[in-house]
Protein backbone atom coordinates (compact mmCIF):
# COMPACT_ATOMS: atom_id res chain seq x y z
CA UNK A 1 0.00 0.00 0.00
CA UNK A 2 1.47 3.25 -0.75
CA UNK A 3 1.32 6.77 0.83
CA UNK A 4 -0.19 10.04 0.14
CA UNK A 5 2.41 12.48 1.81
CA UNK A 6 1.56 16.53 2.20
CA UNK A 7 3.60 18.87 4.25
CA UNK A 8 2.15 21.90 5.82
CA UNK A 9 5.15 23.87 5.69
CA UNK A 10 5.87 23.22 1.95
CA UNK A 11 2.59 22.80 0.32
CA UNK A 12 0.50 25.16 2.60
CA UNK A 13 2.60 28.05 4.54
CA UNK A 14 4.89 28.27 7.27
CA UNK A 15 3.07 30.21 9.26
CA UNK A 16 -0.28 28.20 10.24
CA UNK A 17 -2.52 30.30 12.02
CA UNK A 18 -5.79 30.43 13.60
CA UNK A 19 -8.82 27.79 13.29
CA UNK A 20 -11.49 29.63 11.25
CA UNK A 21 -10.87 31.55 7.94
CA UNK A 22 -12.64 34.78 9.64
CA UNK A 23 -10.13 34.67 12.35
CA UNK A 24 -7.10 35.41 10.07
CA UNK A 25 -4.90 33.68 7.71
CA UNK A 26 -3.44 30.43 6.82
CA UNK A 27 -6.32 28.90 9.17
CA UNK A 28 -6.74 25.05 9.82
CA UNK A 29 -10.16 25.43 7.98
CA UNK A 30 -8.29 26.41 4.95
CA UNK A 31 -6.13 24.15 5.45
CA UNK A 32 -8.79 21.37 5.66
CA UNK A 33 -10.62 22.30 2.47
CA UNK A 34 -7.80 23.01 -0.24
CA UNK A 35 -5.43 20.56 1.25
CA UNK A 36 -5.90 18.02 4.17
CA UNK A 37 -9.62 17.15 3.05
CA UNK A 38 -8.82 16.35 -1.22
CA UNK A 39 -5.68 14.63 0.31
CA UNK A 40 -8.40 12.31 2.13
CA UNK A 41 -10.39 11.96 -0.52
CA UNK A 42 -7.47 11.09 -2.75
CA UNK A 43 -6.28 8.33 -0.12
CA UNK A 44 -9.61 6.69 0.35
CA UNK A 45 -10.33 6.31 -3.28
CA UNK A 46 -6.99 4.38 -3.75
CA UNK A 47 -7.08 2.41 -0.13
CA UNK A 48 -3.53 4.00 0.81
CA UNK A 49 -2.58 6.22 3.73
CA UNK A 50 -2.43 9.98 3.75
CA UNK A 51 1.25 10.73 5.64
CA UNK A 52 0.68 14.81 7.24
CA UNK A 53 4.03 16.10 7.86
CA UNK A 54 3.56 18.84 10.61
CA UNK A 55 7.33 19.78 10.67
CA UNK A 56 9.24 22.73 9.29
CA UNK A 57 6.40 25.08 10.30
CA UNK A 58 7.41 28.10 13.11
CA UNK A 59 4.82 26.26 15.38
CA UNK A 60 0.58 25.49 15.60
CA UNK A 61 -1.78 27.00 17.59
CA UNK A 62 -4.30 24.58 19.06
CA UNK A 63 -7.15 25.97 17.24
CA UNK A 64 -5.61 25.57 14.04
CA UNK A 65 -5.00 21.44 14.36
CA UNK A 66 -8.37 21.32 15.83
CA UNK A 67 -9.71 22.81 13.00
CA UNK A 68 -8.16 21.04 10.23
CA UNK A 69 -7.89 17.51 12.22
CA UNK A 70 -11.17 17.71 14.50
CA UNK A 71 -12.83 18.90 11.26
CA UNK A 72 -11.72 15.95 8.68
CA UNK A 73 -13.19 13.94 11.79
CA UNK A 74 -16.60 15.61 11.61
CA UNK A 75 -17.07 15.24 7.68
CA UNK A 76 -15.41 11.33 7.81
CA UNK A 77 -16.08 8.60 10.59
CA UNK A 78 -13.56 8.97 13.42
CA UNK A 79 -12.29 5.43 13.10
CA UNK A 80 -11.93 6.14 9.04
CA UNK A 81 -9.63 8.99 9.43
CA UNK A 82 -7.32 7.25 12.59
CA UNK A 83 -6.91 4.08 10.08
CA UNK A 84 -6.00 6.20 6.93
CA UNK A 85 -3.85 9.30 8.42
CA UNK A 86 -0.60 8.83 9.82
CA UNK A 87 0.85 12.07 11.70
CA UNK A 88 4.48 12.65 11.52
CA UNK A 89 6.01 15.42 13.76
CA UNK A 90 9.39 14.69 14.77
CA UNK A 91 10.37 18.35 16.21
CA UNK A 92 7.03 18.52 18.24
CA UNK A 93 6.41 14.37 18.90
CA UNK A 94 3.57 15.58 21.08
CA UNK A 95 1.31 16.85 18.41
CA UNK A 96 0.93 13.34 17.14
CA UNK A 97 -0.89 12.40 20.60
CA UNK A 98 -2.69 16.01 20.36
CA UNK A 99 -3.88 15.29 16.43
CA UNK A 100 -5.20 11.84 17.58
CA UNK A 101 -7.03 13.71 20.89
CA UNK A 102 -8.55 16.32 18.77
CA UNK A 103 -9.77 13.55 15.85
CA UNK A 104 -11.35 11.59 18.94
CA UNK A 105 -13.07 14.88 20.69
CA UNK A 106 -14.11 15.64 17.62
CA UNK A 107 -17.65 14.51 17.48
CA UNK A 108 -17.65 14.51 21.43
CA UNK A 109 -17.32 11.22 21.88
CA UNK B 1 -25.61 95.99 59.46
CA UNK B 2 -22.06 94.84 60.78
CA UNK B 3 -21.73 91.90 58.27
CA UNK B 4 -22.55 94.77 55.56
CA UNK B 5 -19.88 97.13 56.79
CA UNK B 6 -17.17 94.33 56.68
CA UNK B 7 -18.26 93.81 52.67
CA UNK B 8 -17.84 97.11 52.10
CA UNK B 9 -14.43 97.67 54.03
CA UNK B 10 -13.46 94.06 52.19
CA UNK B 11 -13.86 95.68 49.15
CA UNK B 12 -12.21 98.60 49.45
CA UNK B 13 -8.99 96.68 50.81
CA UNK B 14 -6.66 96.06 48.08
CA UNK B 15 -4.67 93.46 50.07
CA UNK B 16 -7.75 90.79 51.16
CA UNK B 17 -6.94 88.31 48.50
CA UNK B 18 -9.55 86.90 46.75
CA UNK B 19 -9.52 82.99 47.21
CA UNK B 20 -10.29 82.08 43.23
CA UNK B 21 -11.62 78.32 43.27
CA UNK B 22 -10.50 76.61 40.05
CA UNK B 23 -12.91 74.32 39.35
CA UNK B 24 -11.38 71.44 37.35
CA UNK B 25 -13.16 69.79 34.92
CA UNK B 26 -10.71 66.39 34.77
CA UNK B 27 -9.79 64.04 37.92
CA UNK B 28 -6.59 63.43 38.89
CA UNK B 29 -5.50 60.01 38.99
CA UNK B 30 -2.39 59.35 40.89
CA UNK B 31 -0.41 56.79 40.04
CA UNK B 32 1.47 54.47 42.54
CA UNK B 33 5.65 55.40 43.10
CA UNK B 34 5.74 51.93 42.45
CA UNK B 35 4.11 51.45 38.93
CA UNK B 36 5.82 47.72 38.61
CA UNK B 37 2.48 45.52 37.85
CA UNK B 38 5.17 42.52 38.51
CA UNK B 39 6.05 43.64 41.73
CA UNK B 40 2.98 46.07 43.22
CA UNK B 41 0.11 44.44 41.55
CA UNK B 42 -2.64 45.28 43.70
CA UNK B 43 -1.31 49.29 43.92
CA UNK B 44 -1.33 48.99 40.31
CA UNK B 45 -4.61 47.61 38.83
CA UNK B 46 -6.28 49.56 42.17
CA UNK B 47 -5.08 52.23 40.06
CA UNK B 48 -6.45 51.15 36.52
CA UNK B 49 -9.50 50.41 37.71
CA UNK B 50 -9.75 53.78 38.81
CA UNK B 51 -9.05 55.34 35.66
CA UNK B 52 -11.40 52.86 33.65
CA UNK B 53 -14.05 53.95 36.26
CA UNK B 54 -13.37 57.49 35.04
CA UNK B 55 -13.28 56.32 31.27
CA UNK B 56 -17.06 54.24 31.86
CA UNK B 57 -17.67 57.72 33.39
CA UNK B 58 -17.00 59.29 30.46
CA UNK B 59 -14.80 61.48 32.66
CA UNK B 60 -11.67 63.63 31.77
CA UNK B 61 -8.93 62.49 33.85
CA UNK B 62 -5.27 63.52 34.34
CA UNK B 63 -2.87 60.93 34.75
CA UNK B 64 -0.43 61.79 37.33
CA UNK B 65 2.71 60.35 37.03
CA UNK B 66 4.94 62.71 38.80
CA UNK B 67 5.69 60.62 41.83
CA UNK B 68 6.54 57.37 40.09
CA UNK B 69 10.15 56.04 40.78
CA UNK B 70 9.63 52.90 39.22
CA UNK B 71 7.70 51.36 36.40
CA UNK B 72 7.51 47.99 34.64
CA UNK B 73 6.72 47.25 30.56
CA UNK B 74 3.64 45.60 31.95
CA UNK B 75 2.42 48.65 33.99
CA UNK B 76 2.86 50.66 30.69
CA UNK B 77 0.88 48.54 28.09
CA UNK B 78 -2.03 48.32 30.38
CA UNK B 79 -2.23 52.24 30.60
CA UNK B 80 -1.47 52.11 27.41
CA UNK B 81 -4.48 50.08 26.48
CA UNK B 82 -6.66 51.92 28.97
CA UNK B 83 -5.74 55.45 27.56
CA UNK B 84 -6.45 54.40 23.90
CA UNK B 85 -10.22 53.80 25.42
CA UNK B 86 -10.26 57.34 26.15
CA UNK B 87 -8.94 58.00 22.64
CA UNK B 88 -11.11 56.32 20.54
CA UNK B 89 -14.06 57.44 22.40
CA UNK B 90 -12.60 61.12 22.55
CA UNK B 91 -13.03 61.89 25.83
CA UNK B 92 -10.40 64.22 27.03
CA UNK B 93 -7.24 62.78 28.87
CA UNK B 94 -3.90 64.54 30.00
CA UNK B 95 -1.10 63.71 32.17
CA UNK B 96 2.32 64.69 33.24
CA UNK B 97 5.67 63.04 32.97
CA UNK B 98 7.40 61.15 35.70
CA UNK B 99 10.53 63.75 37.91
CA UNK B 100 12.36 60.53 38.12
CA UNK B 101 14.36 60.63 34.88
CA UNK B 102 15.05 57.06 34.25
CA UNK B 103 10.98 55.93 34.38
CA UNK B 104 10.55 59.11 32.12
CA UNK B 105 13.12 57.80 29.38
CA UNK B 106 12.23 54.17 29.90
CA UNK B 107 8.15 55.59 29.60
CA UNK B 108 9.29 57.40 26.38
CA UNK B 109 11.47 54.66 24.92
CA UNK B 110 8.37 52.28 25.25
CA UNK B 111 6.69 54.40 22.76
CA UNK B 112 3.66 54.83 25.01
CA UNK B 113 3.29 58.01 23.87
CA UNK B 114 3.66 57.60 20.64
CA UNK B 115 1.04 54.99 20.22
CA UNK B 116 -1.31 57.36 22.64
CA UNK B 117 -0.95 60.15 20.96
CA UNK B 118 0.12 59.31 17.00
CA UNK B 119 -2.58 56.62 15.84
CA UNK B 120 -4.25 57.64 12.42
CA UNK B 121 -7.70 56.24 13.53
CA UNK B 122 -9.27 54.90 15.99
CA UNK B 123 -9.44 51.75 14.20
CA UNK B 124 -5.82 51.44 12.90
CA UNK B 125 -4.66 47.80 12.39
CA UNK B 126 -1.15 47.19 11.39
CA UNK B 127 1.19 49.57 13.07
CA UNK B 128 4.13 47.67 13.45
CA UNK B 129 7.03 49.76 14.92
CA UNK B 130 10.66 49.63 15.54
CA UNK B 131 11.70 51.15 18.44
CA UNK B 132 15.48 50.62 19.41
CA UNK B 133 14.03 47.56 21.13
CA UNK B 134 10.36 47.66 21.50
CA UNK B 135 7.42 46.53 19.17
CA UNK B 136 3.43 47.54 19.54
CA UNK B 137 0.91 46.83 17.66
CA UNK B 138 -2.55 46.62 17.58
CA UNK B 139 -4.87 44.53 15.95
CA UNK B 140 -7.69 42.03 15.93
CA UNK B 141 -6.71 39.19 14.28
CA UNK B 142 -4.61 36.30 14.55
CA UNK B 143 -1.76 36.83 12.57
CA UNK B 144 0.67 33.86 12.38
CA UNK B 145 2.88 36.02 10.10
CA UNK B 146 3.70 39.20 12.58
CA UNK B 147 4.84 36.40 15.01
CA UNK B 148 7.91 35.53 12.36
CA UNK B 149 8.95 38.55 12.49
CA UNK B 150 8.94 38.68 16.08
CA UNK B 151 10.89 35.95 16.33
CA UNK B 152 13.41 36.67 13.99
CA UNK B 153 14.26 39.39 15.59
CA UNK B 154 13.97 37.96 19.63
CA UNK B 155 16.01 35.52 18.48
CA UNK B 156 18.76 37.45 16.75
CA UNK B 157 18.47 39.25 20.13
CA UNK B 158 19.42 36.59 22.36
CA UNK B 159 21.42 34.27 19.74
CA UNK B 160 22.74 36.98 17.61
CA UNK B 161 20.75 34.69 14.10
CA UNK B 162 17.35 33.96 14.00
CA UNK B 163 16.34 30.57 15.80
CA UNK B 164 12.85 28.85 15.57
CA UNK B 165 11.69 28.51 18.83
CA UNK B 166 7.93 27.10 18.52
CA UNK B 167 6.49 27.71 21.53
CA UNK B 168 6.93 31.77 21.38
CA UNK B 169 4.44 30.96 17.93
CA UNK B 170 2.17 29.14 19.85
CA UNK B 171 1.46 31.39 22.72
CA UNK B 172 1.69 34.16 20.18
CA UNK B 173 -1.52 32.32 18.27
CA UNK B 174 -3.33 31.33 21.41
CA UNK B 175 -3.30 35.05 23.22
CA UNK B 176 -4.70 36.34 19.42
CA UNK B 177 -7.23 34.27 19.31
CA UNK B 178 -8.13 34.10 22.85
CA UNK B 179 -8.40 37.98 22.50
CA UNK B 180 -10.55 37.50 18.41
CA UNK B 181 -12.92 34.86 19.92
CA UNK B 182 -13.90 35.65 23.91
CA UNK B 183 -12.72 38.93 24.68
CA UNK B 184 -16.31 40.90 23.89
CA UNK B 185 -19.78 40.25 24.66
CA UNK B 186 -20.58 40.19 21.33
CA UNK B 187 -18.25 38.21 19.24
CA UNK B 188 -19.21 40.85 15.89
CA UNK B 189 -17.32 43.62 18.35
CA UNK B 190 -13.77 42.47 18.27
CA UNK B 191 -11.72 44.14 21.08
CA UNK B 192 -8.02 45.10 20.20
CA UNK B 193 -5.01 43.71 21.74
CA UNK B 194 -1.21 44.87 22.33
CA UNK B 195 1.79 43.83 22.05
CA UNK B 196 4.82 44.99 23.90
CA UNK B 197 8.39 43.07 23.40
CA UNK B 198 11.33 44.60 24.79
CA UNK B 199 14.74 43.36 23.67
CA UNK B 200 16.82 42.82 26.72
CA UNK B 201 20.36 42.56 24.71
CA UNK B 202 21.98 43.36 28.11
CA UNK B 203 20.52 40.21 29.98
CA UNK B 204 20.29 38.55 27.09
CA UNK B 205 16.59 37.86 26.73
CA UNK B 206 13.47 39.63 25.66
CA UNK B 207 10.35 39.73 27.01
CA UNK B 208 6.65 39.72 26.27
CA UNK B 209 3.78 41.82 27.44
CA UNK B 210 0.40 40.78 26.26
CA UNK B 211 -2.98 42.60 27.22
CA UNK B 212 -6.15 42.92 25.90
CA UNK B 213 -8.55 45.07 27.86
CA UNK B 214 -11.35 42.71 27.25
CA UNK B 215 -13.62 40.68 29.98
CA UNK B 216 -10.65 38.61 31.16
CA UNK B 217 -11.00 34.81 31.53
CA UNK B 218 -13.79 34.20 33.86
CA UNK B 219 -15.95 37.16 32.75
CA UNK B 220 -15.89 35.26 29.00
CA UNK B 221 -16.38 31.81 30.56
CA UNK B 222 -19.39 32.88 32.32
CA UNK B 223 -20.82 34.95 28.93
CA UNK B 224 -19.92 32.23 26.68
CA UNK B 225 -20.08 28.63 27.75
CA UNK B 226 -23.70 28.92 30.30
CA UNK B 227 -22.71 25.23 30.13
CA UNK B 228 -19.31 25.26 31.78
CA UNK B 229 -19.84 28.24 33.91
CA UNK B 230 -22.18 26.25 36.00
CA UNK B 231 -20.28 23.83 36.92
CA UNK B 232 -17.17 26.37 37.51
CA UNK B 233 -19.93 28.26 39.61
CA UNK B 234 -19.79 25.59 41.77
CA UNK B 235 -17.24 26.55 44.46
CA UNK B 236 -17.65 23.59 46.65
CA UNK B 237 -16.21 21.34 44.06
CA UNK B 238 -14.09 23.62 42.51
CA UNK B 239 -13.22 26.23 44.32
CA UNK B 240 -12.09 29.71 43.85
CA UNK B 241 -11.04 31.42 40.74
CA UNK B 242 -7.52 30.99 41.27
CA UNK B 243 -8.07 27.36 41.93
CA UNK B 244 -10.20 26.86 38.55
CA UNK B 245 -7.33 28.72 36.26
CA UNK B 246 -5.01 26.32 38.04
CA UNK B 247 -6.37 23.52 37.16
CA UNK B 248 -7.46 24.69 33.60
CA UNK B 249 -3.78 25.79 32.89
CA UNK B 250 -2.79 21.97 34.16
CA UNK B 251 -5.56 20.48 32.01
CA UNK B 252 -7.61 19.07 35.09
CA UNK B 253 -10.91 20.72 34.51
CA UNK B 254 -11.29 19.94 31.03
CA UNK B 255 -13.58 22.78 29.04
CA UNK B 256 -14.63 20.48 26.20
CA UNK B 257 -18.31 20.08 27.09
CA UNK B 258 -19.31 23.00 24.53
CA UNK B 259 -20.51 22.95 20.92
CA UNK B 260 -16.94 24.22 20.35
CA UNK B 261 -14.78 21.81 21.26
CA UNK B 262 -11.02 23.53 21.38
CA UNK B 263 -12.12 25.82 23.77
CA UNK B 264 -9.84 25.92 27.14
CA UNK B 265 -7.21 24.08 25.21
CA UNK B 266 -5.66 27.10 24.72
CA UNK B 267 -4.89 28.29 28.15
CA UNK B 268 -3.47 24.56 29.16
CA UNK B 269 -1.21 25.00 26.01
CA UNK B 270 0.44 28.38 26.92
CA UNK B 271 1.43 26.39 30.40
CA UNK B 272 2.85 23.48 28.55
CA UNK B 273 5.03 25.87 27.05
CA UNK B 274 6.68 26.90 30.03
CA UNK B 275 6.53 22.86 31.73
CA UNK B 276 8.63 22.37 28.29
CA UNK B 277 11.28 24.92 28.64
CA UNK B 278 9.71 26.90 25.34
CA UNK B 279 9.58 30.18 27.43
CA UNK B 280 10.31 31.25 30.42
CA UNK B 281 8.82 33.34 33.75
CA UNK B 282 4.98 32.92 32.71
CA UNK B 283 2.79 35.72 34.77
CA UNK B 284 -1.25 36.01 34.00
CA UNK B 285 -3.36 38.62 35.77
CA UNK B 286 -6.85 37.62 34.68
CA UNK B 287 -10.40 38.73 36.81
CA UNK B 288 -9.27 38.78 40.51
CA UNK B 289 -6.74 35.75 39.56
CA UNK B 290 -2.91 36.54 39.55
CA UNK B 291 -0.71 33.91 38.40
CA UNK B 292 3.14 33.30 38.79
CA UNK B 293 3.70 30.01 36.63
CA UNK B 294 6.87 29.30 37.52
CA UNK B 295 6.57 28.93 41.19
CA UNK B 296 3.18 27.76 40.96
CA UNK B 297 1.70 30.55 42.82
CA UNK B 298 -1.85 30.96 42.40
CA UNK B 299 -3.27 34.11 44.26
CA UNK B 300 -6.50 36.02 44.52
CA UNK B 301 -6.22 39.68 43.20
CA UNK B 302 -8.21 42.67 45.75
CA UNK B 303 -8.11 44.62 42.82
CA UNK B 304 -9.62 42.87 39.99
CA UNK B 305 -8.68 43.42 36.34
CA UNK B 306 -11.26 43.62 34.20
CA UNK B 307 -9.11 42.25 30.89
CA UNK B 308 -6.48 39.87 30.51
CA UNK B 309 -2.41 40.51 30.77
CA UNK B 310 0.10 37.67 30.22
CA UNK B 311 3.99 38.22 30.38
CA UNK B 312 6.77 36.03 29.56
CA UNK B 313 10.44 36.07 28.57
CA UNK B 314 12.42 33.77 26.37
CA UNK B 315 16.04 33.21 27.19
CA UNK B 316 19.30 32.08 26.21
CA UNK B 317 18.19 28.48 27.32
CA UNK B 318 14.73 27.96 25.86
CA UNK B 319 14.11 25.57 23.15
CA UNK B 320 15.48 26.66 19.90
CA UNK B 321 15.73 25.31 16.50
CA UNK B 322 17.41 26.05 13.17
CA UNK B 323 16.20 28.43 11.43
CA UNK B 324 15.66 27.52 7.92
CA UNK B 325 14.78 30.46 4.90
Amino acid sequence: MGSIIISVSKDFSRTPGAGKRSEGSFSGQEFLETHLAPAFERALKNSCELVVNLDGTIGYGTAFLEQAFGGLARKYPELTVLDTLKILSDEEPYLVDDVTTYVREATGS
Amino acid sequence: MRLKMLHRIMQGKDRVERRQVHRRKDFIARAPADFSLLQNKEAVFRFINIVDGLYKKEREVFIDLKSVHSIDYPAILVLLSVMARFRDKKIRFNGNYPDNQEVKDKLIESRFFHHLFNLSSPASIGDLKVNNHIYTKTDVEVDPVLGEQIMREASTTIWNKPRICKGLQTVLIELMHNTNNHAANNTDDKEKWYLLVNHDADNNKVCFVFVDYGQGIFESLRVNWETIWKRLTKRIEYGTNSKILEDILNGIIKLTDTKQPNRGKGLKRIKKALDWNQISNLYIFSNDVSVNACSADYTQLKNSFSGTLFYWELQCDNLNTVWEA
